[in-house]
This record gives structure tokens, sequence and C-alpha cells, in this order.
């Protein structure tokens, strides 16, 4: 077996991708709502418009670039609040145990995730055991996202920077309430280095504010932080604004499986290759007793149709963040492919119905979706400016 | 969600399987080999710029104290693994493009044997790797579950986070970097290059 060529660049013109097939269902409110802001960004890091010509339409409309950062009028970022959120991002003195952080479970240097298939709380210190039962999702991209998590708990990015401190993952406290208190008792007494680094990032002196809102400030620091966790300007971003050299022939004929008989484009759809939606596709489902490993959506909606479903999770990055699915199952893309190739997609009786006819993609097929894939990681993805603090900082 | 599991098994087999076909002896080296000198380097002795291929080299040599053979946990604690954990356990090695997990790249070369009594194992890849970056994952099937299906708890992994030089791929995470340049590509791994799933 000889060496695959590790660059990716493109040997002919690509042919035009053929349109969709299959049913395609609705895309997302929040998904087209978000591929609506992005014509008004105003954020750092993408070109600005300039009022001349516009650029030339792209080969695959509903797969536009990643949009400009995300501007908070409520909270515009400043270096103070991206510099504490690193600071509170990598601070092992703020878990439980005193030993661990976010970067654990969301590692900058590899994707905002940890490539395990569930992570290791800090709850049970220094045992490695239990797991968590879900996989760490990527960071990338997150600061556009309308819903988090793969239930989507979550739908307010300053509360779930926070949350992870209620739970097992930094084990403040049993709860929110009660994690609030152990957060503002770090951060005043514990490690009282935060109290100027507060006042000066938001104006305000911790020990006269109450827990829940010692919390909201923590999440917007973090939130600020992970501005720097971007991933854009793709090989594929750069083939479907025009540049026939920017993707191989593989990834080429990746994309015209993406739109068509992949279907994958019914839900991994707009900028961010998802629809922010949730979908069941047999990953949990039900044993013999009729109930599932994890219902998923479920568990926060309460509505019959929710149960076994999970948030479509971004394709950016995704070649790099393996493994896959909500419980970390799938150890590549080629085994999630093979799944909802497969029988076993539609062995729940809550499956998502784009899956009732088989995809019936071959070998060859499967290789150039994961190539497609491949070339939807984007520049400069991981960015090595981050440096985390020193231990025992600030 | 086992079937999946035992899909990506029934794949990575069938991958190494080919990998190995026809140069298995070569890929997979005898176990307790001797330690090489510490460090990751690249050995000197071809001309640069000739289209050579060469081999990628390695060694696992574990220390114990106390209480076991120490390594990593993902929550920052550090888990001992008795050596009778370790011993005659499976180790499995696959080679990729840098930058690539080797999860989604497809193979270039797969091997594995058993460690060794002295808690050390080695391995040469075939002559596949021209100058540049490659990925190396190895790991240790502790748990003696099927290791074809990927680490599982208790498995050991190696990984590195170090800072690629610039112009090269970010690490992977799941694997180790290796450079070729102008011959062999060699790498010395110790307990401090492996977390504890």
């Amino acid at each position: 077996m000889q060496p695959s060529p590790t660059a990716r660049t493109a040997r002919t013109a690509p042919t035009a991708p053929t349109a969709p097939t299959s049913p395609i269902a609705p895309v997302a409110l929040a998904a087209l709502a978000l591929i609506l802001l992005s014509a008004c960004g105003t954020g750092e890091g993408a070109a600005a418009s300039s009022g001349g010509p516009g650029p030339a339409p792209l080969r695959v409309p509903a797969l536009g670039a990643v949009p400009d950062l995300p501007q908070w009028a409520d909270d515009p970022t400043t270096p103070e609040k991206t510099q504490l959120g690193a600071y509170v991002f990598f601070d092992v003195r703020l878990s439980g145990s005193g030993h661990t952080n976010c970067d654990a479970c969301h590692g900058h240097q590899v994707f905002f995730q940890d490539n395990l298939p569930t992570a290791t709380p800090d709850r049970s210190y220094p045992n490695d055991t239990p797991k968590l039962h879900r996989n760490s999702l990527s960071f990338y991209n997150i600061v556009y996202a309308p819903v988090f998590r793969w239930d989507g708990s979550h739908t307010d990015l300053v509360d779930v920077m926070a949350f992870p401190f209620s739970e097992a993952n930094m084990n403040l406290g049993a709860d929110v309430p009660s994690a609030q208190v152990g957060l503002k008792k770090r951060l005043t007494a514990d490690v009282p280095a935060y109290l100027p680094l507060f006042q000066q990032a938001f104006g305000e002196d911790l020990t006269k504010l109450d827990p829940p809102a010692v919390w909201r400030l923590t999440g917007r620091a973090l939130r600020a932080f992970v501005r720097k966790a971007v991933s854009r300007d793709s090989a594929f971003d750069r083939w479907n604004a025009g540049d026939d050299t920017a993707m191989s022939d593989a990834a080429v004929r990746g994309i015209g499986l993406f739109q068509g008989k992949g279907r994958c484009i019914t839900c991994h759809t707009g900028p961010f290759l998802t629809d922010f939606s949730f979908h069941n596709l047999s990953t949990s489902p039900p044993g013999a007793g009729g109930a599932r490993a994890d219902e998923g959506r479920y568990l926060i909606t309460k509505k019959e149709e929710d149960r076994g479903k999970f948030l479509t999770p971004t394709l950016r990055q995704t070649y790099m963040t393996e493994p896959y699915f909500h419980d970390g199952s799938a150890t590549s893309l080629r085994t999630v492919l093979a799944h909802l190739n497969g029988a076993m997609v539609t062995a729940d009786p809550n499956h998502d119905p784009v899956f009732n006819t088989a995809l019936g993609l071959s070998a060859a097929d499967i290789d150039d979706l994961v190539e497609l894939m491949g070339a939807m990681r984007g520049t400069d993805a991981v960015d090595y400016s981050i440096v985390p603090p020193p231990a025992g900082t600030p | 969600m086992s079937f999946v599991r035992e899909a990506f098994g029934m794949g990575l087999l069938a991958l190494g399987l080919l990998a190995c076909g026809s140069d298995a002896g070569e890929g997979i080296r005898g176990v307790g080999g001797e330690v090489a000198d510490a460090g990751h380097h690249a050995d000197a002795g071809h001309e640069a710029g000739d289209g050579k291929q060469y081999a990628l080299k390695g060694t696992v040599a574990f220390t114990m104290d106390a209480e076991g053979a120490p390594f990593l946990a993902q929550n920052g604690s550090t888990a001992h693994v008795p050596a009778s954990d370790l011993v005659g356990k499976l180790f499995l090695w696959v080679t990729a493009p840098g930058g690539d997990p080797v999860g989604n790249a497809k193979p270039i070369d797969v091997g594995g044997g058993p460690m060794g009594a002295d808690l050390t194992a080695s391995f040469t890849t075939p002559a596949h790797y021209a100058n540049g970056p490659w990925e190396l994952a190895f790991f240790i099937s502790v748990s003696g579950m099927n290791p074809t299906l990927g680490p599982q708890h208790g498995d050991l992994a190696a990984f590195s986070l170090a800072k690629p030089p610039p112009g090269d791929p970010p690490v992977t995470g799941v694997s180790i970097r290796m450079d070729v340049h102008d011959g062999d590509a060699s790498i010395a791994l110790t307990n401090a290059n492996f977390i504890r799933f």
C-alpha cells in the first residue's frame, strides 16, 4: 500500500454539482436566520464589503461561507474580556478537584474537543472512572450557533459556557445554584486575583454581585474567548467560490453526492453545514424493554416525536473530531456513513424519514464523501497564538 | 452502539490485513527489543529531494512506580496500570498522511504485536514515507477487547499536542507526528506519551 498524497489539489475542472434528487426537508428557521444575519456581519476576520461588484455566485449557494463574527451590542468584545476568558478556560483551580479545566474536554490544540468517545469528569478525581455519557462537541463556530449541546438543552451561549461548572465536568456543585455559589467563592476568595480582572473587563466588583451575576459574567468572559474557535475558509469554500483548483477530484465528486444520492445537504446545510435541528438516526434505538439508552432531545422537550433525536453537528472541521455520534460510538467518518447507508439507520421506529429509502452509496462514494469532509477543514483552524496562561496565573 | 464499533472494527481489520498482506513481516517487529535513544529525530544519510521513501521506526518503554505504570487520565489524574495488565497485551500501530486522523484517512501501513515482558515494544514500517510529516497512531489493548475496534476504556493511546513547524498541518490529537527528513524517522515513546482511555 502506497502513501497517499498529503496535498489535496484538484487535477481537473469540476463538474457542476447536481441538484438534489432526494426529498429535502425544510431548512430550519434558525439556520435561515443565520444565513440572513450573515449579510449583516460586522465582526473581525473576514473581508469587508467594498461596495463594488459582488463576488461570483456560489456553486452551492445553500452552503455559503462562514460569515463575519457576530457582535453583541450589549456586550462588545474587548481584549480584556477575551484574556479573562482565556484565564478561566485554562484555570484548573476553578474546578472542583483543582485538576481539570475547560481545555481538558475542549482542547484548543485539537479543534476544541477531545477525540475521546466520552470524557472523564472531574467528579471522580483521582479515579478515572466513570465516563460522561455524551461525546464532547467541538467549540468550532459555537459563537454563531442558536442552540447548543446534543439535546439542545441551551439556547443562550453565555449560559452554556458557564453550565459545566454545575456538572460533573467541573464539579463545583450538584446543581446550578450551588455551583454558582461555588464559582463565586473560587473567584473572590480562593483566587482573588480574578477580582481586578473582572473589574477591568466588566467594570464590576465580584464581591458585590450575587452568585448568579458572577456566573453570567464568567459565561460572558468565556463567550469572548471562544470567538477564537472559528473554522472558515476551507478548500470547499474556495471551490464553492469558483476556484477549480481548490479541491481534489474525489472531493468534487463528493459534493455531488452530498447534494444528491447521499442526501447530506438535507440536514448539513447553511454556512455551518448544519440545520441546527434534531434528527433521529437510530443511534440510540429502543432496547428490548422499549427504552432508549439516551432519549436525546426528548429529555428537553418531552415531546414523543423527539425521542432519540440529537443535534445535527457541523461538518466544518468534523474530519478532525473523531469519534462521532452523541456517544462517540462511531470511530470514523466511514463508520458514520456505513451506518447511514445501512439498514440499522431505520432501526428506531422514530428514525428520520429521509432514510426511508436506502442511500445506496458505494464504497467509492463513501470515500469521496470522506474526501469532501477533509476539504471542509478550515484554514489555520488551530490558532497557535492561544497560549495557556502559566499555572497559577492570574 | 456496539454495531457501529463492530462495523468499524471489521473495516479496520480489513484495512490492516490489506496493508500487511504482502509485507506483514516487514511491518511488524518483535517485542522486547532494545530501547533506542530517547527523542524524536530523523537519521541522516540520504540526499534531500531525491524522491526516496523511508521507514518510520519506534520503540516503547514503560517505567513503573510503586503503584504500577503511571499514565495520564483524561480528567488530569494519574492512572496506574499493573505490569500484569500490560505484558503480552496487543499493541497496534497505524500510519497516515500528515494532518490526517488515522480513522478518516486510509491507513498506509498497519502492524502490531504483543507487549514484552519488560514493558517494551518496537516496530518498523515499510519504507513508504517521503520527506515530510506523517501520523503514527499507536495504542495498546489493555482491556483485552477486540483491538480492531479502536481504543476501549482502559486502553492506552499515544498522542502529541506539540506545535508543528510552520507550514505543517495541525496535529491530530489521536496520533504522534513523525517527520521524515532524508532518512528513516524514529521515535521513542514512554509513559508520558500515552493517555489512558
